[in-house]
């Protein structure tokens, strides 16, 4: 049935083509073109001699085999899914040599992440769809992990007005809106190490994902319609969290309170051309309350003999003491984080600091009282990054054009960050630091090398480690 | 006016001996607008000298690649790869480039412009229950915004419809492809700007055409050819070649013995045969010779002037004084001897420009 359609149809339009090509034949014929030189014949006129059945014929049949060639594939050979969407991964091969005499060098994949995004409710007049995002990701040898599994509405979009203010809500695990690198793609980020503060102890939680709710609007935007671009004088974001980690179940979510972050970002209300641009500056908040545990010093309950001594010293004595404390005290604890930001992402030049100042309590078994403690410890982390791009691969429309090819502009990127790291600020000499000099080579869309090396400073004994790293990132 | 001419001529004699002292550029970067069709070709002058590589032979001897890019962005694209120092020749539609501009995008016009005389058209749904083009408030009409379409479609609801084109209608910006698809799946009840193929296809109907005879206002053409002034600082040699180059080409194939080439170059950009001679002008020369004159003043003018109306440029700025830098264009016109050439088109335009004042 469907073949006969299509041939009644191809015949339709071969009749039609062909008494096209007859009329144009008749009204167009066109005029010898006096001034022809020689690009002007390879620049020929277009041919209107009719087309014989016999050509129509054979057009014909080519096109019954590609119906018949996508006929197949749609039945055989193409994965079906419910609704639209968006396959993408990415992955990291690393080389690590770190000169400090002990440690090997070594290939490794830090990172393998396979997500799934698209959406479940497209709304064409008003933007307001509902979107999915779902994926796993994975460090070398570790199993993987549900990194993201988040339900998305938009509630007010600038899709459709690019004036418009917006608004979205977010619903599971997802990144919590806290600091900038955290929310930053590579193109803020390009080093191959995170900053070394996101990955230290008082601040390991903050760029990880965590199970809430986030709500993020932007208001008063500057549209230049000149370029497409639009820039919200003011953004902000509010979530509530486990602040317990990714994947935290009921049974191991020990924040009584939850983790409270919000953050408020803003932009220049400035043309595309503007020399400010680009800048940002950004503050961040964060507040939880949650268990803390110790491990202290036991002294158990024990069972003692002892001879007695005068009249008693034919006697043998049994006592048992008392154990002198549990192995595990627990409190509540607070743990508040104030990030500050700014960058300036302008190609070719960029820059972006961030700092972050927490205090958090902490529980500990003192050794000489024989009890736990409470602390209360501020810490403090930052890093400022330098960049350059010498390419297309961050302006979003340049890069887009029509090629027969599998076009991609080279990119380099090189970069200087600086680190600095303080567990406690009340403890003298105890901080970590980083110097990062490297650069990223994008040689095709979504494919980077990138060479890195960093300087590890320790203030605590005074010394330092070179570390040398080469990786390939490379996604789909 | 001898003043002006020898003003001229000191001006080329000084830029001569830069371009003596001058580098060559190692490639010249041109920068036009995509089709829906993502085909990297275009029409017309441009697309005659992509055919026929006449700027790679041009440059040849100096060894000077031609990179072509097609941006699927269309006019926004082209002001980011301008503004970020992407590209060196570009040409795109009367509010992209007067936008860029505004916002101090240092462009320069060095090529007059067309009179314009195609046809433009309002699509509809096949099935829609929209009839006449009055029917079009309170709809929702897509295009891109940014482009000449946006200012197209501001100017026929003032004009033609009588109301607010963004109050009064539901504009939903959305790129050529997506523009279709907008349509045929009921997400959008009209394309502003949209082409014929959708018509064939069944998807579609014309509810109404865009052309200089019935809506002078909407259809005014005001597109631009430029460089940056960084690029003619740098090379005013290059410059005035390529310019010469592409006079070449306009006074050799914009003309009415002409159409099968030209209708071939559109056709190469994937529309079809048919709809290209739909879409055509009744008169090539008039409509497609670039000019520098009263006409293409006004009209890029009266572009700026509804712009600012329209809110889509905070202010406006000078055309002909700040904005066109003519020397390149007036000395390879005068070389070419096409002020007697295109006297008919000339005067033509020059009637035209009255009635617009």
């Amino acid at each position: 049935m469907s073949r006969t359609k299509n041939l009644i149809l191809l015949a339709s339009l071969a009749l039609g083509a062909h008494g096209f090509a007859q009329e144009a034949t008749s009204q167009e014929a066109p005029a010898p073109d006096n001034g022809a030189s020689a690009e002007s014949t390879a620049a020929t006129a277009v041919d209107t001699t009719p087309a014989t059945k016999a050509e129509l014929q054979g057009a014909i049949a080519q096109i019954l085999n590609v119906d018949d060639y996508y006929n197949r594939k749609l039945q055989f050979e193409l994965p079906v899914v419910n609704r639209p969407l968006t396959i993408s991964g990415t992955v990291q091969t690393r080389f690590t040599y770190l000169d400090d005499h002990k440690t090997p060098y070594s290939f490794s994949i830090p990172l393998t992440s396979l997500s799934f995004s698209g959406i479940l409710y497209k709304d064409f007049e008003e933007g307001k769809n509902l979107t999915y995002n779902f994926g796993f990701s994975s460090s070398n040898a570790a199993a993987p992990t549900v990194a993201e599994g988040s339900i998305g509405y938009t509630l007010v979009s600038s899709a459709v007005d690019p004036e418009s203010s917006t608004l979205t809500f977010t619903a599971g695990q997802t990144k919590k809106p806290f600091g900038l690198e955290p929310q930053s793609t590579d193109e803020v980020q390009p080093a191959i190490n995170g900053s070394l503060f996101l990955g230290a102890g008082a601040f390991n939680d903050v760029s990880a994902r965590d199970i809430g709710a986030v709500a993020k609007a932007d208001f008063f935007p500057t549209v230049d319609n000149g370029y497409n671009y639009r820039a919200p004088l003011l953004s902000v974001a509010a979530g509530i969290f486990n602040g317990s980690g990714p994947a935290t179940t009921a049974a191991s979510d020990n924040n009584k309170d939850k983790a409270w972050v919000v953050r408020a970002a803003l932009l220049p209300p400035v043309d595309y051309y503007n020399i400010l641009r680009g800048l940002q500056i950004g503050v961040s908040f964060s507040k939880d309350e949650k268990l803390l545990t110790a491990t202290g010093v036991t002294t158990p309950a024990t069972t003692v003999t002892v001879r007695g001594t005068g009249k008693d010293s034919t006697k043998i004595f049994t006592y048992t003491t008392v154990a002198s404390k549990s192995t595990i005290d627990t409190i509540q604890g607070d743990r508040t984080r104030l990030g500050l930001d700014i960058s300036y992402i302008r190609t070719p030049v960029n820059f972006a600091a961030e700092a972050i100042y927490g205090t958090q309590d902490s529980v500990y078994f003192d050794a000489t009282s024989k009890t736990f403690k409470s602390a209360h410890l501020q810490n403090f982390g930052g890093s400022a990054t330098f960049f350059l791009n010498f390419g297309d691969q961050y302006l979003k429309q340049t890069r887009n054009v029509s090629r027969p090819d599998d076009y991609w502009p080279v990119t380099w990127q090189p970069f200087f960050r600086a680190d600095y790291y303080d567990p406690d600020i009340n403890v003298d000499n105890n901080w970590q630091g980083a110097l990062t000099l490297g650069a990223n080579l994008f040689f095709a869309r979504t494919t980077k090398l990138q060479v890195n090396w960093r300087k590890r400073l320790y203030e605590v004994n005074d010394y330092t480690i070179d570390e040398y790293y080469a990786q390939l990132q490379y996604g789909f | 006016m001898k003043t002006r001419l020898f003003r001229n001529l000191l001006a080329f004699t000084a830029l001569t001996v830069v371009a003596h002292a001058a580098d060559y550029p190692k490639v010249i970067r041109l920068g036009w607008v995509g089709n829906k069709y993502n085909k990297a070709f275009t029409g017309g002058i441009v697309g005659y000298a992509q055919e026929t590589q006449a700027w790679e032979k041009e440059f040849a001897k100096e060894g000077i690649k031609i990179e072509w890019s097609f941006f699927t962005g269309t006019g926004p694209a082209i002001n980011e790869a301008i503004a970020n120092g992407k590209i060196d020749f570009a040409s795109s539609g009367d509010l992209p480039s007067t936008a860029g501009r505004a916002n101090g995008l240092p462009t320069r016009v060095i090529v007059g412009g067309g009179a314009g005389g195609g046809t433009r058209y309002i699509l509809v749904g096949a099935n829609s229950t929209i009839r006449k083009p009055a029917d079009l408030k309170g709809k929702r009409i897509t295009f891109q915004k940014g482009t000449y379409a946006h200012l197209g479609w501001l100017r026929y609801a003032r004009d033609v419809l009588h109301i607010d084109g963004d109050k009064d209608t539901k504009i939903i910006s959305l790129t050529g492809g997506d523009q279709d698809v907008a349509l045929a799946s009921g997400g959008a009840d009209a394309i502003y700007g949209g082409g014929l193929d959708l018509v064939d296809h069944g998807v579609a109907r014309i509810i109404d055409s865009i052309q200089d005879e019935n809506h002078p206002t909407v259809a005014l053409n005001a597109g631009s050819t430029y460089t940056t002034q960084k690029f003619i600082d740098k090379y005013p040699d290059v410059v005035y070649r390529w310019v010469k180059v592409y006079l070449q080409i306009a006074d050799k194939i914009e003309r009415n013995d002409q159409k099968a080439l030209l209708r071939r170059l559109d056709t190469k950009s994937g529309s079809a045969l048919k709809n290209v001679i739909a879409a055509e002008p009744d008169d090539y020369r008039y409509s497609n010779l670039p000019i520098f004159d009263d006409l293409f003043r006004i009209s890029v003018e009266k572009a700026i002037k509804d712009e600012v109306t329209f809110k889509l440029v905070r202010k406006p700025f000078d055309v002909a004084g700040t904005w066109w830098d003519r020397r390149f264009y007036d000395r390879a016109f005068a070389e070419l001897g096409l002020g007697a050439k295109w006297k008919d088109v000339i005067d033509k335009r020059a009637a035209k420009a009255k009635t617009l004042h």
